[in-house]
C-alpha cells in the first residue's frame, strides 16, 4: 500500500511540475494578468482569446485564461474563479461581468488594489472598474430586432430561445430587442432556456414548433440557439421560418449562405480581448485608460454579405 | 383480476403512473404531443440518453456510480469529428475509434478503482475532468462540422422512417435485459452489488466484473455521444455535460437500485422517458421558462413519491 501511495504521489508531483514548467515559462513578462472567461473554450471566447495573445505579444505581458469549461453552473462557478484570481494578487484583473454577483467581487478586487477591467459585458455598478469594451448589449439587441423586423415584415409570432435566464447581458439584449419590435405586430410567444447546449436546443425546438405550428419567427440570442432552430427549420422542412442569431461561428454562417438563417448580430470578441489587456496595460503604466467605455459594435450579417463582412 | 394485481404489484408501475399522467395532462392541453412528429423527435431524444442509462445500470448493478459519461459523450463526439476533418478517416472507422474512446476511459475507470481502491464516485469524478478537458484540447474548443453524407445518415432515419437511434437503444435494451436475466456475467454483477464480500467468496472475480461494467458503460456513453453527434450534424466540446446526470436520475427514478443488487430495465426506460418528456412537456404546457425548473423537481419528487407510497403500501407499511 505504501508503494502505491509513494508511486501515487511521485505521479501527481511530476504531473504538476511539468504544468508549472509551461507556466515558469509564460511568466517571465513585464505585467501578469488573469482574464476570467465566463466559458473556456467556446469558439466565441477562443477569438477573444486570440486578441488577449495579440496584446501580450505586443505589451509584453502574461494573461493566464481561467474560468469553468461548461456553461451549465457557469454563472455560480466563475464566482469561483473570480475569488481564486483575487486571492492570487495579479498585476490586474479583467472579466466578463454581466452576473449580478459582480459588483461584490469587483468591490473586493478594489478592496485588494487589484485594477480591474471589464469586458464584453459591463458590471451592472461600474465604480469599481476601470475600463469597459464590449458590445453595447442594448444596441445588439436593437439591431437583432431590426433584423427581425426587416426578415418578418413586422407581423407574426416569434419564439426566443435563450442560453441562459440569468445571464444580464441576454436579458438586456432581449429587452432592447422587444423596444424595437414595440410598434410592429410581432407578437413574443413562448421564451425556453437552452443551457447553450445545442441537444436540448434542438429539443426545445422541436417542442416549440409543434406547440406554435404557426410561428413565424425565432431569436437564438447564442450561437448554439439559433444553429439548433435553424438544425430544426431544415429537418423538418419549415421553409417559411425566419430566424435570427448572434455570433459567427463557422455552421451558422453556413446556415446564412444555404438561406437557412436570415441573419446574425456579429459581435467583435477579438478587439474585447486586446482592449482588456491593453486597458490594464495603460493604466499601470500611465496612470489612466485611453477610452474608459468602448463599445466594439456590432454588424448584421445576412446572405448579402456573408463573405465579405470582415 | 389476477393479471391486474400482479401488474399493480410489479416495481415499474409506481414511475408508469405520473409518466401516463403527464402524457394524458400534456395531450389534453396539446393534442399535437402525440403526434407522429413529436413523438419521433421525443424518442429520438430517448434513444439517446437509455444508451445512458443502460451503461450506468451496470455500474449501479454492482453498487457503485459513473460520473464520467457525460464527457465521454462529448469526447466521443469530438473524436469521430477529428477523424473527418483532420484524419479523413471513413465513417466506419471514425465510429470505431469513437468507441475506442468509450472503451479507454471505462478500462481507467476500472484500472484506478480495482488497482488503487478508490470509491468510484472519485475515480470517475476525475476522469469526468479529464475527458472534458481533452474535449477542449482537441479542438481549442471549437465545433466541428460537414460530416459525410453516410455518417449523417446514421443520426437520420431508418425503416418506417424510424431514427436510427432508437433502432438501436431498443435492441441494446433488450440485449442488456437477457445479459442481467440469463448470463453469468449479469448475475455475478448483481451479486457483487448485492454483497461484494460474499460475491468474492463465492468464486465471483469481482475486480474483473466490475471492470467489465465500467467498459460497457463507457461504451455505451461513447455510442450515444457518436449518434448525438449524427442527428445534430456537430461535435461540440460542451456536448454532453451533465447528461450523466439525467442518466442517473432516470434510472434511480425508474427503480434501480443505486446501492446494487437490483436492476429493472424496463424501470429505466420509463425513468428515461418521465425525464425526457419532462423536457418537452414543459413547452408544451406552456410553462414559463422561469417556472420549468421548479415544475420539473415537483414531477419527480410526485413520481419517486408515488412509487414509494406504493411500495409501502403493498408490504404493509413496513
Amino acid at each position: 500500500m505504501n508503494k502505491k501511495l509513494v508511486a501515487l504521489l511521485t505521479v501527481l508531483v511530476l504531473t504538476l511540475s511539468l504544468f508549472s514548467g509551461f507556466a515558469a515559462a509564460e511568466t517571465d513578462k513585464n505585467y501578469e494578468f488573469i482574464f476570467v472567461c465566463p466559458i473556456v473554450g467556446l469558439e466565441y471566447w477562443n477569438l477573444c482569446a486570440d486578441g488577449i495573445a495579440a496584446a501580450d505579444a505586443e505589451f509584453g505581458t502574461s494573461t493566464q485564461i481561467v474560468g469553468p469549461t461548461d456553461s451549465s453552473n457557469f454563472v455560480t462557478e466563475v464566482v469561483t474563479y473570480m475569488e481564486s484570481a483575487i486571492a492570487t494578487q495579479p498585476d490586474g484583473i479583467f472579466c466578463y461581468a454581466g452576473l449580478e454577483s459582480m459588483p461584490r467581487l469587483l468591490q473586493e478586487a478594489a478592496d485588494a488594489g487589484i485594477p480591474v477591467v471589464t469586458i464584453d459585458s459591463d458590471c451592472s455598478d461600474p465604480t469599481n472598474r476601470i475600463a469597459y469594451a464590449g458590445t453595447d448589449p442594448y444596441n445588439a439587441g436593437y439591431a437583432s430586432g431590426e433584423a427581425m423586423i426587416a426578415a418578418t415584415g413586422g407581423e407574426g409570432t416569434v419564439a426566443i430561445l435563450t442560453s441562459s435566464l440569468g445571464s444580464e447581458k441576454e436579458q438586456e439584449e432581449i429587452a432592447a430587442f422587444m423596444d424595437a419590435i414595440a410598434d410592429t405586430n410581432l407578437e413574443v410567444v413562448v421564451t425556453e432556456e437552452t443551457n447553450a447546449d445545442l441537444a436540448t436546443g434542438v429539443t426545445k425546438m422541436e417542442a416549440i414548433v409543434q406547440t406554435y405550428p404557426d410561428l413565424t419567427a425565432v431569436l437564438g440570442t447564442s450561437a448554439y440557439d439559433v444553429q439548433a432552430a435553424a438544425r430544426v427549420k431544415y429537418e423538418y422542412g419549415l421553409d417559411g421560418l425566419k430566424l435570427i442569431g448572434y455570433d459567427d461561428q463557422e455552421e451558422t454562417l453556413r446556415y446564412i449562405r444555404e438561406g437557412i438563417i436570415d441573419a446574425i448580430i456579429v459581435q467583435d470578441p477579438y478587439t474585447m480581448g486586446y482592449l482588456g489587456v491593453k486597458n490594464l496595460y495603460d493604466y499601470l503604466t500611465t496612470g489612466s485608460v485611453e477610452n474608459e467605455h468602448v463599445d466594439t459594435g456590432t454588424i448584421t450579417v445576412t446572405i448579402d454579405n456573408v463573405d465579405s463582412y470582415r | 383480476m389476477g393479471r391486474l394485481k400482479k401488474l399493480t404489484r410489479m416495481r415499474e408501475t409506481g414511475v408508469l403512473i405520473p409518466l401516463l399522467l403527464l402524457w394524458i395532462v400534456t395531450f389534453a392541453v396539446n393534442n399535437s404531443f402525440f403526434s407522429r412528429m413529436n413523438m419521433t423527435a421525443l424518442f429520438r431524444t430517448v434513444s439517446i440518453t437509455l444508451l445512458g442509462t443502460l451503461g450506468e445500470t451496470f455500474i449501479f448493478a454492482c453498487g457503485m456510480m459513473d460520473l464520467s459519461a457525460g464527457s465521454v459523450y462529448g469526447l466521443a463526439g469530438m473524436i469521430v469529428g477529428v477523424s473527418f476533418e483532420f484524419l479523413g478517416l471513413p465513417t466506419p472507422v471514425a465510429i470505431l475509434l469513437g468507441l475506442c474512446v468509450g472503451l479507454a476511459v471505462g478500462l481507467l475507470n476500472g484500472f484506478i478503482v480495482n488497482r488503487f481502491g478508490l470509491p468510484a464516485f472519485i475515480a470517475t469524478m476525475g476522469t469526468q475532468y479529464i475527458a472534458r478537458g481533452f474535449c477542449n484540447v482537441v479542438t481549442q474548443g471549437e465545433s466541428i462540422t460537414g460530416f459525410p453524407s453516410d455518417f449523417n445518415a446514421v443520426g437520420s432515419f431508418g425503416f418506417f422512417r424510424i431514427p436510427w437511434s432508437v433502432y438501436v437503444a431498443l435492441i441494446l435494451a433488450i440485449l442488456v435485459y437477457l445479459v442481467f436475466k440469463y448470463t453469468t456475467f449479469g448475475r455475478s454483477l448483481l451479486a457483487v452489488g448485492g454483497n461484494r464480500e460474499t460475491a468474492r467468496v463465492c468464486g465471483i472475480p469481482v475486480k474483473r466484473v466490475c471492470n467489465g461494467s465500467f467498459i460497457i458503460s463507457g461504451v455505451f456513453a461513447a455510442l450515444a455521444g457518436i449518434l448525438s453527434t449524427a442527428r445534430l450534424g456537430t461535435a461540440q466540446a460542451s456536448a454532453g455535460t451533465g447528461w450523466e446526470m439525467t442518466c442517473i436520475a432516470a434510472a434511480i427514478i425508474g427503480g434501480v437500485s443505486m446501492f446494487g443488487g437490483y436492476v429493472t430495465i424496463f424501470g429505466a426506460f420509463i425513468g428515461v422517458c418521465l425525464m425526457e418528456t419532462l423536457t418537452v412537456s414543459m413547452t408544451m404546457l406552456r410553462v414559463s421558462a422561469y417556472w420549468q425548473r421548479v415544475a420539473i423537481g415537483i414531477v419527480i419528487i410526485f413520481a419517486v413519491g408515488i412509487d414509494t407510497y406504493r411500495r409501502k403500501s403493498l408490504s404493509g407499511g413496513r
